[in-house]
């Protein structure tokens, strides 16, 4: 007998058992971590809900904090007969408008300026300078001169895309390998279709990261601008009802607003996944 | 002195009017750093590197860290311009990027978004070969390295030899005379690489292209040359060549047994074992 003798055949069915009995432990395991998180979810999402519903009175005015039944009131009068759909379409279109021009050119002018290094080191500073300032202060201005219909309330969601898209492209550009550029080239790739084939998807995973969480942005824009001067949209509805102590008002606005963009992020994951199986990416700014 | 180059290949070419494959003619290759490192000023990576590489000749450079051997590659490949010299590939002087070589790196550098056939088409695909051949084309080569069945895999669901297999026949693929390889098997483990070279050589000896195969492991080298080439470190100049003269087919797996390859493995050793000491003392 030596060492490295070893039982003639593998007992097939022991080994069958003790397969299964891993696989079932560590399903049973994940299924017993899930229920954990979502038991912890449910339970802290009610137990504020309740304290927002009763014993915060006794701290705050109630005209100040409302209730969530109220709240609930609320929200189903604005939606049955109480132009919450106005509200949403008139906001929806200023954000989504502003989101794809903020989207396009930011697109456009990072391909540009990785194209043409001369204008990224030209511009740079001043891209700087700009992306410095906070774009609220730059509300009352865009209202000034573009007047109190949809116009400023786009420019102004654009705005707040464009930089960030800009900034996130010339990144996902600048992080693709240097090999796998060169790679390509010798290949046989080359001007518009090294970029269609090599850069635009090599940089894909970090523009559409920042093309998911640039919407919230968009949404700010608009709302900001409805903030400063507006008839109609959600940020008029939220700016109005505080004015006026409407608070359980307020809150409906703040809840369709959260829940819009919760929705609209979940669709471009959605796009995402579809579009870029392949892999996930950071986002910066 | 063993081994010195005599001036025949084993593998070279019948016609004697055939140009040669590649040819370096006392080529310099000067960098300047960095912008942040610029008042150092420029560096010399190559200096006076002349030799010719005949069409389907397997030759290996080897050398120190740094030595220049890679960009030796890079001038072949036109992604780099001699400062001084001429690089001519097949006759003709190399001028801008040289698509007619196959290029392979250390790292795979597949296009993560395409699937394994998808990446192996790409260099038929931008040659303009009709889809039905290359796809045909595809398939026959990645069979040919055991990777069928994962034609629709993505490159991050394929391990790292599979991942070089792919690579590899990307580049065999469209036929070019000449291929480029820089430390092809560098990340790979001890056995993967054996059982690569082993594979290699197989599918070199299908279509015989002229290679020029930069690696650090010695055993490597006189396993797949027909000859040589070490260089001095940095400024990097060509030290000695040698012919390694052992037979093909050669047997990957026992080649290290005979006494050829022990005699030319000490040779190498000596020849390079000097050059590292210096670089190591320099930087």
């Amino acid at each position: 007998m030596t060492l490295s003798e070893r039982p003639a055949k593998v007992r097939e069915p022991a080994r069958a058992a003790v397969v299964a009995d891993v696989a079932g432990r560590a399903r049973a395991a994940a299924a017993r971590e899930r229920a954990r998180v979502y038991g912890g979810v449910v339970l802290l999402g009610a137990a504020l809900l309740l304290i927002w519903e009763y014993p915060i009175g006794l701290v705050i005015e109630r005209r100040y904090v409302s209730k969530p039944s109220e709240v609930a009131v609320r929200l189903a009068d604005l939606a049955f007969g109480g132009g919450l759909w106005n509200h949403i379409t008139t906001t929806m279109g200023e954000a989504g408008l502003g989101y794809l021009i903020g989207v396009a050119v930011g697109l456009v002018a990072a391909l540009l300026l990785v194209a043409v290094p001369l204008l990224d080191e030209i511009t740079g500073p001043f891209l700087a300078a700009f992306y410095s300032i906070p774009k609220i202060a730059l509300a009352p201005m865009f209202i000034m001169w573009f007047g109190l219909g949809a116009l400023p309330k786009v420019l102004l969601a654009a705005l707040m895309v464009f930089l960030v898209v800009l900034v996130n492209t010339i990144a996902g550009i600048r992080g693709i390998s240097p090999g796998l550029i060169e790679v390509s080239r010798v290949l046989g790739a080359r001007g518009p279709r090294l970029v269609r084939a090599v850069v635009l998807p090599g940089a894909a995973p970090a523009v559409l990261a920042s093309v998911r969480l640039t919407f919230s942005r968009a949404m700010v824009g608009a709302i900001l601008g409805e903030f400063i001067a507006a008839t109609q949209g959600l940020g008029f509805l939220i700016v109005r009802s505080s004015r006026q102590f409407e608070t359980a008002t307020m809150f409906a606005g703040i809840v369709v607003v959260a829940v819009l963009v919760l929705i609209v992020n979940g669709v471009i994951r959605l796009l995402e996944a579809w579009l870029v199986p392949w892999s996930k990416a950071e986002v910066h700014g | 002195m063993v081994g010195v180059h005599s001036g025949q290949s084993f593998h070279g070419s019948p016609d004697s009017r055939t140009p040669d494959a590649v040819r370096l003619d006392a080529v310099y290759k000067a960098f300047v750093p960095a912008r942040r490192r610029r008042s150092a000023g420029p560096v010399l990576a190559l200096e006076d590197v002349t030799f010719t590489a005949r069409p389907g000749e397997f030759i290996s450079l080897v050398g120190p860290s740094g030595c220049g051997k890679s960009t030796v590659l890079n001038l072949i490949a036109g992604l780099v311009r001699p400062s001084d010299g001429n690089v001519t590939y097949q006759g003709a002087a190399v001028d801008g990027v040289n698509t007619k070589v196959g290029y392979i790196t250390q790292d795979d550098n597949l296009l993560p978004w395409r699937s394994v056939l998808r990446n192996v088409e790409f260099g038929l695909e931008l040659r303009g070969v009709p889809k039905a051949e290359r796809r045909a084309r595809a398939r026959e080569f990645i069979e040919l390295v055991g990777l069928g069945g994962f034609e629709d895999h993505y490159p991050h669901e394929l391990s790292g030899g599979m991942r070089k297999r792919a690579g590899i026949v990307r580049t065999l693929a469209y036929d070019s005379g000449v291929v480029l390889m820089d430390e092809p098997f560098g990340p790979l483990d001890a056995q993967t690489r054996v059982i690569l070279q082993d594979e290699l050589l197989r599918l070199w000896d299908r279509q015989r292209p002229a290679v020029l195969f930069v690696t650090h492991d010695l055993v490597e080298a006189i396993t797949l040359s027909d000859r040589i080439i070490t260089f001095t470190g940095r400024p990097g100049t060509i030290k000695q060549e040698y012919e390694v003269g052992l037979a093909r087919p050669r047997d990957v797996f026992h080649i290290h047994e005979l006494p050829r390859f022990k005699e030319l493995y000490d040779a190498l050793w000596d020849d390079i074992r000097v050059e590292i000491a210096r670089a190591g003392t320099t930087s």
